[in-house]
């Protein structure tokens, strides 16, 4: 299997995530390293967010006699999941106030 | 037919009866009876029962694992196997379990397994795996048919959908169901690559569990190597593999909850990060702020331009917010010039002069002088009146008044 399993896919997304708080967190970043920082925490914030909301469970099945590997049909459509939405991207206006107002 | 010695017909004899399936794994019931228990710790007794007798033998190593002891007189259930003692023509059981009589077939089944697993170490705590926490593929040991894997797939489906469940089917009961659920662990094992595999059934009966308590089956697990998760979905009895698993969970559902984490809380996690990103970015662009002020209070006093040089090395941002404040600063700068401008336009004599004054002045060349008073005109006899476009000669004619 060549693509990323999407657990890896999210398991990276969450460490880059963490990096960049991190990187925040630090003192003496200059002042436009951490306005990329926090973009990219956004948009990789964000990349989670899809991920897990979309994600489509995959099943499939092994058969142990001649362990030949078959996708199910069954099909799992996203659950609907009431996460509190998130109150970031390019209505950010608190930061944008402060951007612009310079 | 043939002629065959004392030695050779009891060997032969011996053969038969320590290779016979049934009496080499057997529990005998009866009343224990002639209990004697020599020096060295091996315990002799008979068996009774409906007028018969058999001769039992207790080693001392087998002591220790013993259901319940021996007493003269009590009702027993006695496991071991059957041996000829050559010297005295006699057969033996050699016990190595004795039990209250009460106790049923598979309950015996049970402890006895139970207890020789149990020496081994199968069930020891310090080898208890923990699970993993995202498993990328959860693999599944169980009937295809049913709740189990339904329940197993709509848990996954709305806590984790990232993962991947490859399910080995198998039967979940009956004479076939150990060997089964055996080749299903190792078939995920050699080709699905999983994280943690649920073997289980959904409850029923004594009989229906019975093969979660096989012996092949415990020792399977034991091997498997990512971490198991039983759920044989019963209350009261434990099972074997119960016992031998990493996590044993009450039901399958609740198995299936225990392999993946719920992601609203994953969800939760990442907002918290984002959160924690946008508080720390605004507070660097708050600081960065008032320096930027401190920096413009600073040229509004001085040329701009040394005091923005001072600060070239600085990040782009910050270069950028200065660079507009100077703009503005220099746009200021221009205004003021121009308002400059006007006013010198005001003061520039030629104006006035189209505006309707004139420059009274005397004639002469070389001493060339204005005439500023009406005193010092009377005394003149002629006068330069110079406009703009032009000087005319004038002549007093009246003196001041």
């Amino acid at each position: 299997m060549t693509e990323r399993e999407p657990v890896v896919e999210f398991e990276a997304l969450l460490a880059q995530l963490q990096e960049q708080v991190a990187k925040l967190e630090s003192d003496s970043l200059p002042l436009a390293e951490a306005i990329s920082a926090y973009e990219r925490s956004v948009q990789l914030a964000n990349q989670c967010h899809s991920l897990l909301e979309q994600a489509q469970l995959r099943i499939q099945r092994i058969d142990a006699s001649s362990r030949a590997v078959q996708e199910s049909s069954t099909v799992y459509q996203p659950f609907q999941i009431n996460a509190a939405a998130l109150l970031l991207g390019d209505d950010d206006e608190d930061l944008l106030d402060l951007m612009d107002d310079e | 037919m043939r002629i065959l010695d004392v030695l050779e017909v009891t060997a032969y004899i011996k053969e038969l009866v320590e290779f016979d399936p049934v009496l080499n794994d057997v529990w005998v019931r009866g009343e224990i009876s002639n209990l004697t228990t020599s020096a060295a710790g091996h315990s002799y007794f008979s068996l009774a029962g409906d007028g018969v007798q058999l001769n039992c033998v207790l080693f001392r190593g087998s002591r220790a694992r013993l259901m319940a002891h021996p007493v003269n007189g009590e009702a027993v259930l006695a496991h071991g196997r059957f041996s000829i003692y050559e010297t005295r023509g006699q057969y033996q059981l050699i016990v190595d379990n004795v039990a209250p009589e009460g106790m049923g077939i598979l309950q015996l089944q049970f402890e006895d397994t139970k207890r020789r697993l149990a020496e081994e170490g199968l069930f020891a705590l310090d080898r208890k795996r923990e699970l993993p926490e995202m498993p990328r593929v959860i693999g599944v040991v169980t009937s295809e048919q049913g709740s189990v894997w339904h329940d197993i797939q709509h848990v996954v489906a709305r806590r984790f959908p990232l993962t991947r469940l490859i399910i080995a089917p198998s039967t979940v009961q009956g004479q076939n169901a150990p060997r089964e659920l055996i080749r299903g662990l190792e078939a995920l094992q050699a080709d699905a690559d999983p994280d943690v595999i649920i073997i289980g059934r959904g409850g029923g009966s004594a009989e229906d569990l019975a093969c979660f308590s096989d012996e092949g089956l415990a020792r399977a697990i034991f091997r498997c190597r990512v971490p198991v998760v039983s759920a044989v979905g019963h209350e009261t009895d434990t099972c074997i593999a119960d016992l031998v698993a990493d996590v044993r969970a009450p039901t399958p559902s609740a198995a299936a909850e225990l392999c993946v984490p719920d992601r609203r809380a994953l969800l939760e996690t990442v907002d918290q990060y984002a959160l924690g990103a946008r508080g720390l970015a605004l507070q660097a662009l708050t600081e960065k702020r008032v320096e930027l002020r401190a920096l413009q209070a600073t040229i509004r006093f001085s040329s701009p331009n040394p005091r923005v040089s001072r600060f070239q090395q600085d990040v782009d941002m910050q270069l950028q917010l200065a660079t507009s404040f100077v703009n503005r600063a220099a746009a200021a700068a221009n205004d003021q010039l121009a308002r400059y401008r006007d006013r010198a336009a005001l003061l520039n004599p030629r104006e006035v002069l189209r505006r309707g004054y004139a420059v009274i002045s005397t004639l002469d060349g070389g001493d060339r002088r204005r005439i500023v008073s009406a005193r010092d005109a009377s005394a003149l006899e002629r006068l330069s009146v110079t406009f703009s476009d032009g000087a005319i000669v004038v002549r007093p004619v009246q003196e001041s008044p």
